[in-house]
This record gives structure tokens, sequence and C-alpha cells, in this order.
């Protein structure tokens, strides 16, 4: 451990979203806290009622120190039941125990989270610049006194950051996050996208990583990257390319998108994302490199072939995203699946193919049918989250929007 | 001393170890000559040398507020907007003079298979130096090219009316002066313009690509010190109430394997045919057809001077369309009349596309991505009902 006095003890809600119990850092690894479920369960609403406790179980080994503050590290945990048992309200449980079972048959999971952002002046919530300037060098260096500190403070916490560059709308962002184990990816995205928020502050700025803040302007994804390794080599790659490993992981992750959608796009807003021309996927479909796809092969050089699933949101619970998607990748892998013939050109073209669920109303619906999801997280996990979700769901039905009262209110 | 790629690696590597370099802008320039790329850290960057970086390749055919289009063959919805690569030219790796910390280099943009993207302009100068290099023909080109400091919106900003006066101190030019500099970028001389805010920059004669990246790195620094102190700088070509355009005037130095008796009007019909290559936006195309003003043969050694293109214009493309229509013009007997309509951008692009010298020279990739390109930017600005319009006809029509 290091020499910090305080820790930051962090759980993760079924949101995805980090929380943080303060403790002296001698105190850390001498015990447990306890975390009411109502908290775990909160919800956008904060609306959870839910009796009883978990006890969050420090991981010392992810411990990073805070790099704007020598005296504070930060220190991962998992939840646990009263009686030792991992909670199935703990995500990174959730994520751990497919990666465990990955492992036992002598595969490592290796992902890289890409997320995008908008960054906002924090007085208007507006973008801090209109016009779109991707990969523009003199508007990153506008977002510079930001996007330094994020590269350079966020690799000092084993963040690793390969790059950033201003992404196809204004203010947007994005910034790619080294590949690494699968849990210590989902670390990282998480705290990543909270650390943002801090550096942010500091600045006098704001982000968001919504999935879908302005009708016209891009969405927020978070795209996943997949490989799995034996001995120290790419599975994914084999002479020609993609080898028949990943084909099977991409048959799977193709298998089960539809029904594992809220998984990674968890709120009504996420799917005004999918929409068609937006490099948003709405089609179940692959491929090698293409921006239409709802997964991406990439098979250029060896050790960077990999797959790209395309479609969760960047507000989602990163760990059930990648839980679910690794799950569907290893039920391929284990069952042999065949994936459906890779798409060439305009994916949204192709009425042909099964469509992404374009509603959450849909997409509930899908994972709440979804014996698979069950299976692979674990039913006391996938039922929680539901009824968070069914919140949302109950406003959601409920609401009436800006559009509708602009739309309708004198035309009816 | 030149220093070589090797050289510069190992600068980059040192200047990363002290951290005194903290991140390395891994770039590659538009078709307009914008600077793009990503900014990685620099212990990132020296730990992988000799990789590549994908970008998406819809960024090598967009327009200048970066609008893609289904018009263009290189890429659309239709080939899913797949990414290029970066191959970075350590050679090229220098400081950023003017901003603490960081560094750039400019690579090519490759296809998967390692291909040159036709489409980048960076290759297409490439391509033309290589057939003058097979016709025994040495070029160097030096630019000199206006902008303007501005207040949003469109109020002068930072330089006098008449231009820098004896002692002045500007702060912004003497930064942009030193950061130059200390890219090495050759910097020759800065100067006012008779208008308040206008600014020009002199380059010295150089070998083509690098006196291109010049133009390039120099832009974006002048863009990137005027943010530091508050306005903007800008390189429309002809700016609201401004009588003094922003242009990008080359100096050519060639020498030919045998005597010739080019002239500049032989020259200028060839350039009127690739006119939107060198004003590639309706409002470059105020300025009317380029000049070449100054040519001066002395047997195999040709000196053109303030041959003339926007400032907005991408200075890869203007290299490679001038190096391509002086050869063009070495190589035809007499002076070939150009048919050419030059009212428009569009008419021009049209005309464009059915000429053969441009997409021999300068590829039928980059001609046939170019033309839908000139032609939307065209019909863009004859649909949009201008400022000048209202005032002129709102009340009186």
């Amino acid at each position: 451990m290091s020499s910090s006095k305080w820790t930051d003890l962090v759980w993760v809600d079924l949101l995805g979203r980090p929380r943080v119990v303060r403790v002296p850092s001698e105190t850390v690894g001498n015990r447990a806290i306890r975390i009411a479920k109502s908290q775990v369960l909160a919800g956008y609403d904060s609306g959870s009622n839910e009796p009883g406790f978990v006890r969050l179980i420090p991981d010392t080994k992810t411990e990073r120190v805070v790099d704007w503050d020598a005296d504070r590290s930060i220190v991962f945990g998992d939840l646990q039941e009263e009686d030792g048992s991992p909670s199935p309200l703990c995500s990174r449980s959730s994520l751990r125990r497919i990666l465990l079972v990955s492992s036992e048959s002598g595969y490592q999971v290796l992902a890289a989270p890409e997320l995008e952002f908008f960054v906002l002046n924090a007085e208007t919530k507006l973008p801090i610049y209109a016009d779109i300037q991707q990969y523009s060098i003199i508007k990153g260096t506008e977002m510079e006194p930001l996007l330094h500190q994020v590269r350079s403070g966020l690799n000092r916490m084993n963040i690793p950051i390969e790059a950033s560059n201003p992404e196809y709308s204004g203010g947007q962002v994005e910034v790619n996050v080294e590949y690494g184990p699968a849990l210590e990816a989902a670390d990282r995205a998480t705290l990543m996208r909270s650390l943002l928020g801090v550096l942010a502050r500091k600045q006098g700025l704001a982000v968001t990583f919504m999935a879908k803040p302005w009708t016209d302007d891009a969405g927020c994804g978070l795209h996943l990257h997949h490989s799995l390794w034996h001995e120290g080599r790419n599975a994914f790659a084999d002479e020609k390319g993609l080898s028949e490993m990943a084909r099977h992981y991409a048959a799977g992750l193709l298998c089960r998108i539809r029904e594992f959608s809220l998984l990674g796009s968890a709120t009504p807003n996420a799917y005004h994302r999918r929409s068609d021309y937006t490099f948003a996927p709405t089609r179940v479909c692959w491929g090698p490199d293409n921006r239409t796809l709802a997964v991406r092969a990439i098979a250029t050089e060896r050790n960077s072939t990999r797959l790209e699933q395309r479609d969760a949101a960047a507000d989602c619970n990163v760990y059930l995203a990648l839980a679910g998607q690794i799950a569907a990748g290893l039920e391929g892998v284990r069952e042999g699946l065949q994936p459906p013939d890779q798409v060439a050109g305009d994916a949204y073209a192709r009425n042909d193919l099964p469509e992404l669920p374009r509603s959450f109303l849909q997409a509930f619906e899908l994972l709440d049918g979804s014996a698979a999801a069950r299976s692979a997280l674990g039913e006391e996990t996938i039922a929680s989250y539901l009824g968070v979700l069914q919140r949302e769901r109950t406003v959601l039905l409920r609401s009436a929007s800006d559009w509708e009262r602009d739309r309708y209110l004198f035309a009816v | 001393m030149t220093r070589t790629a090797n050289d510069r690696f190992e600068w980059l590597r040192a200047a990363a170890a002290t951290g005194a370099v903290h991140t390395v802008r891994a770039s590659f320039a538009d078709r307009l000559g914008h600077w793009r790329g990503k900014r990685i850290p620099a212990e990132h960057f020296v730990e992988h040398p000799g990789h590549t970086i994908g970008f998406c390749d819809g960024m090598l055919v967009c327009d200048v507020r970066c609008d893609v289009i289904e018009d263009t063959p290189y890429t659309n919805y239709g080939t899913g907007y797949p990414d290029f690569d970066v191959r970075f030219d350590l050679a090229r790796l220098r400081p950023v003079g003017w901003i603490d910390g960081e560094a750039y280099v400019f690579g090519d943009p490759i296809d998967h298979d390692g291909q040159p993207s036709p489409v980048s302009p960076r290759h297409v100068l490439q391509h033309v130096l290589g057939r003058l290099n097979a016709q025994r023909i040495k070029a160097r080109v030096g630019f000199e090219f206006g902008g303007r400091f501005m207040h949003d919106p469109f109020r002068p900003a930072l330089i006098p009316a008449g231009g820098l006066q004896p002692g002045d101190e500007i702060g912004a030019l003497t930064r942009l002066g030193r950061g130059l500099q200390a890219s090495e970028i050759p910097i020759m001389s800065i100067a006012g313009g008779r208008e308040a805010g206008a600014f020009r920059l002199g380059l010295g004669v150089d070998e083509p690509m690098t006196s291109a990246e010049a133009v390039v790195v120099a832009k974006g620094a002048a863009k990137e010190i005027a943010r530091q102190s508050g306005v903007t700088a800008s390189f429309m070509t002809n700016q609201r109430g401004a009588t003094q355009l922003s242009l990008l005037e080359a100096t050519i130095e060639l020498e030919t394997a045998k005597p010739t008796n080019l002239n500049a009007e032989a020259i200028r019909s060839r350039l009127v045919e690739v006119r939107p290559l060198l004003q590639p936006s309706a409002n470059a195309f105020k300025i009317g057809v380029p000049a070449v003003p100054d040519v001066d043969v002395n047997g195999s050694r040709i000196h053109i001077g303030r041959l003339t293109a926007s400032s907005e214009a991408d200075p890869f493309t203007v290299t490679a369309a001038v190096l391509a229509a002086i050869s063009v013009a070495l190589g035809s007997d007499g002076i070939a009349a150009s048919t050419s309509p030059t009212d428009t951008l569009g008419a021009a692009a049209t005309h464009l596309s059915g000429i053969a010298w441009p997409t021999d020279w300068l590829g039928a990739a980059f001609v046939a991505n170019s033309i839908p390109l000139l032609l939307r930017e065209d019909i863009l600005h004859r649909s949009n009902v201008t400022d000048w319009e209202i005032e002129r006809y709102w009340s009186t029509a």
C-alpha cells in the first residue's frame, strides 16, 4: 500500500457509477464497510427502498494514488453479502466471475474501452465549441489545459491513455485507453469517467458521457475491443488474419447483441443514439473494418487483431456491458457458433438484417425475456438490474417530453 | 547539419525521459491543409517506434466543416468509412516551438495493405516530385502567405492599420516568430498589411515537401498563438469588409535537364485548368484567375515568383498542382489556350474533371474525389441566401 493518508474505497452501483467511502488509509484491509443495498440499487431517481446491507471488500491490488493529491489513494472494492458470498448486486464481481470461466479454459480476455464524451461550458452546459473538427490539432490545443491533465494524470494513475482527439461533434472528445485484462479495463473506464469530471471542474468546465445529449449532434459511444489470449499469443489471429476462434466469438457477440442490449444502453436516451448514418450501429452484423457495423473485425497486425463491439453507450455500466459481451463471445466459442456472412458496404441500407433494439422499452423486454442473460450474469443480478430500470421505464411511460409539447400542443 | 530520423527520434526519447516533451502530435494534413491528428503521450510514442495510428478515412475526403458526402468514391457509407493508418516520418519530428512540452510529427496516410492513400495530398506531391525527378527536373519552393487576426466576429485584432511600426511590441507576433524558429520552420519575414489585423509570413525556399509542411505548421501556429491572445487567426481568402486578400504566393526554383523557353502564359493557362485546387472555395474564387507575374528563364534555370493561390488552399495540393502544371507547360509546344470557364467554382471543377493532365499527374483517385467536394461547395454557396442579398433586396424587392 502507498503512504497516502486517506483512501477512497470505491464500489460501483448497478448503473456503473462509482461511489466512494473515504477512510483512513491505515484501516483499509482491516475492516469491511457496510453499504446499504438501497444505495447500490439507487438508480437515477434514488428510488430504492431495498432493505439490508452488503459489505465492501477492498481489492488492494487496484490501489492508485490520486495524481493531484498524494495524501489520497483510490481502491476498488467488491460487494459481498453478509455471509461473505459475492453479492449479485456487484457488477464488478459479475465480470470477474465470467472472466474466471475464460481463465479456467486457459484464455485471458483482453479489452480496451474507447470512450467519447463532450467537454462543456459549466455554466451554459453547452459544448465549448460548436463546429465539427474531428482530429483537429488546433481545436485539440484549445482543450489541452484539460486533456493534457487527463492524459498525464491518468497515466500516472495506471490508466494508460494512448491518445486523445476531437471527435465528430463540436466539443466532443475521444480518449483511447490502452488494452489490458478485462477487469482492469472496466476499472479504468469507470474511474476515468469520474476523474474526467473532477479534472474538468478544476478547469471551470464540465464533461458529460450522456449517450445522446443533442438530437442533431453525434452521440457518445463506448466501443469495446476484445481479444482472447493463450500463452502470450493472440488467439484471435492466425496466419490468414482472423482466427476460427475469433469467428466463433463474433458469432456469440452477434447472437446475444439484441437481448443484451440493455446492459450497454441503459437509458431511454441511449436509443436516440442508434440512428442510421450516424456511425452508431443499427443492425446486427459484422465484418472487416467498417463503421456502419455492430461488430468490427480489425485484423491488420497479429497482436492487435481484435473484435470491436460498437453498440454500447458511453454512460453505461462498463462492467455489465463487458460481462455481457464476454459471456456472449465465450458462448460462441464454447458452442462453436458460426457467424453470419460478413457485411461489406452500407449496413444501414440492409433492411434484410435484424435491427438492434431501437427503444428502451424494446431492449427492456428483450433482456427481461433472456434466459441467456440470467444464465450468464445470474438470475438475481439481472432481476436487480431490471428492477432499477423498471423505475426508469415507469417514468418514461408517463412522461411528456418537450419535443411532444413542441410538436403537438397547438397542432392537435 | 542535417539531422537524421534516428537523431530526431533519439532527441524525442531523451526529451520524453526528462519530461521536457510530454506529448507528441501524431499528425497528417487533410485535403485542405488542415492540421489533424491525435495527441499521444510522448513516452507511449517512443515505446512504439515505427507503429502506425488509425484514423477514420472520411477525414481525408471531408469538406471544410468536416462533413462527409456520399459522392466521394474513395470512401462513403458504401465503403463503411474504414480506418486509414498514418506511418510517421520521423525525419520530420520537431518540437512545437510555441507551446512547451509538445513535439509534432507528420506522416503518410496508408491503406491497410500499406499502400499510400491516393487521396492524401502529401502522397500526391511525393508522386509529382517522383515524376519530376524522373525527368531530371529539380524543384525548390518557398511560400509567403497572408492571414488576419480578428476579434470575433470580424473585428481586426492585434495589428494596426498600416502594418508594423519600428519597435512595435506585438507579443503574438514575437511568439509566432520565435515559435516557428524553434520548430525549425524557415521563417524569413513577418509583416503587417495595409489593413488592420492583416499579417504576412514569409518562409524560405526549400525542398517542396518541407515547404508545404511548413505552411501547414505556420498556419497552425498562428491560429494557436492567436487563441492564446484571445483572438482568432483566419486564412479565409476574401474577408468581410477587407480589400486586401489573404493569398498564398509561391516562389519556385526549377532546374531542368536542358534549356527551356518557358513563359508565364504557358504556366498560367495550365494553372487556370486546376484553379479549383488553388482556390478551393467559392469565397477564394473571388480573387480571379491565378497570377504568374514573374517568370525568369536562364537556360535550364527557371525562377517563378509570386505565383498566387488562396491562403486557405492546401499547400501540398498547391505545390503538386503547380509543379505538375509547369512540367506540362514545359512539355507543350507554344501556349495552349485555355477554354476553362473560370467564373464559378462549380464550372471550373466540372471543367477540371474533363482534362487529362491533372488526372495523369495528380492521380485519378485524387481528382475524382476532389471534384464532388468542390461541386458541393459551389452548390452550398449558390443555394445560400447571403447577408448581402438580404440587405440589398429585402426591403426594396
